[in-house]
């Protein structure tokens, strides 16, 4: 999570790679409750997530997106 | 040369943290993203590795007898719903830097049926060890986030597809900064 970019930011990427027709949509909010259930996020770092990610962003502390798009011809 | 040192760093931190666990999110997280109709296509131990942050074949527009590629295919979950998409006149290829996990979706897709017409391949996403214009699709779910080189993994993506080629990537991303105690966690890396 610590690596992931914002929306636009990930868009833009994609588009100076020189893909084309950039789509992004489907986006599912991931909060800390979630991410308890992936092994990945250690005890220790939810404990920590819990504490010091504010009340309101605790349900949406990273957002999941579609990125489609096309290699030109 | 910091730089670098530090991508390497991030790097094992991942790795680490990947070969360390001993499930996936399971099927409440797998419910989360897939339909009913989705998950009885596949092996109840797939489904239980489940560790993707979304559904990127449901928006592929897979074709019978495309070749398609799984960047950070994991206990192969998205390989295999793809792999029956593209069906035994296509191919399904899963890339993982792991030998746990690549072994492991071997087995799910053996399991699944679909084993003759996909494998899994070793292999770092920022030196995909595949052909240059080999690929017609590329998806990935909840993986190029891990890597300190986007720009590089993107642009052996780009190398690996054909013309006219498509991506359908399903990542996390974040609007506003981590505090500052969750982004000096090196579990918050891998997660």
């Amino acid at each position: 999570m610590s690596g992931a970019l914002a929306e636009r930011a990930f868009a833009l990427k994609i588009e100076k790679m020189g893909f084309e027709d950039v789509w992004l949509g489907e986006r599912i909010p991931h909060g800390v409750e979630k991410a308890a259930l992936y092994p990945l996020f250690t005890p220790a770092l939810i404990d920590l997530m819990r504490e010091v990610i504010p009340a309101d962003r605790q349900d949406t502390v990273a957002v999941s997106v579609i990125a489609k798009a096309r290699k030109p011809l | 040369m910091t730089d670098m040192l530090f991508q390497n760093e991030i790097n094992d931190v991942v790795r680490t943290a990947y070969a360390g666990i001993e499930h996936g999110a399971g099927k409440p997280a797998a419910d989360l993203l897939y339909s009913p109709e989705e998950l009885d296509q596949l092996p109840e131990e797939a489904v239980g590795w489940a560790l993707g942050v979304g559904n990127p074949v449901r928006h592929a527009e897979l074709e019978p007898g495309e070749t398609v590629l799984d960047v950070g295919s994991g206990g192969g979950i998205d390989t295999i719903l793809a792999a029956k998409l593209v069906g035994p006149t296509g191919h399904a290829i899963g890339l993982d830097v792991l030998d746990e996990m690549l072994d492991r979706a071997r087995t799910h897709a053996a399991a699944a049926g679909v084993e003759d017409w996909t494998e899994f391949v070793k292999g770092e996403m920022e030196a995909i060890p595949l052909p240059d214009a080999s690929v017609d699709v590329v998806i990935s779910n909840g993986v190029i986030n891990l890597s300190p080189r986007k720009s590089r993994v993107l642009a052996e993506i780009m190398r690996v597809l054909k013309p006219g080629g498509r991506i359908c990537i399903a990542d996390l991303t974040v609007e506003d900064e981590l505090p500052p105690e969750v982004m000096a966690n090196e579990a918050a890396w891998a997660g």
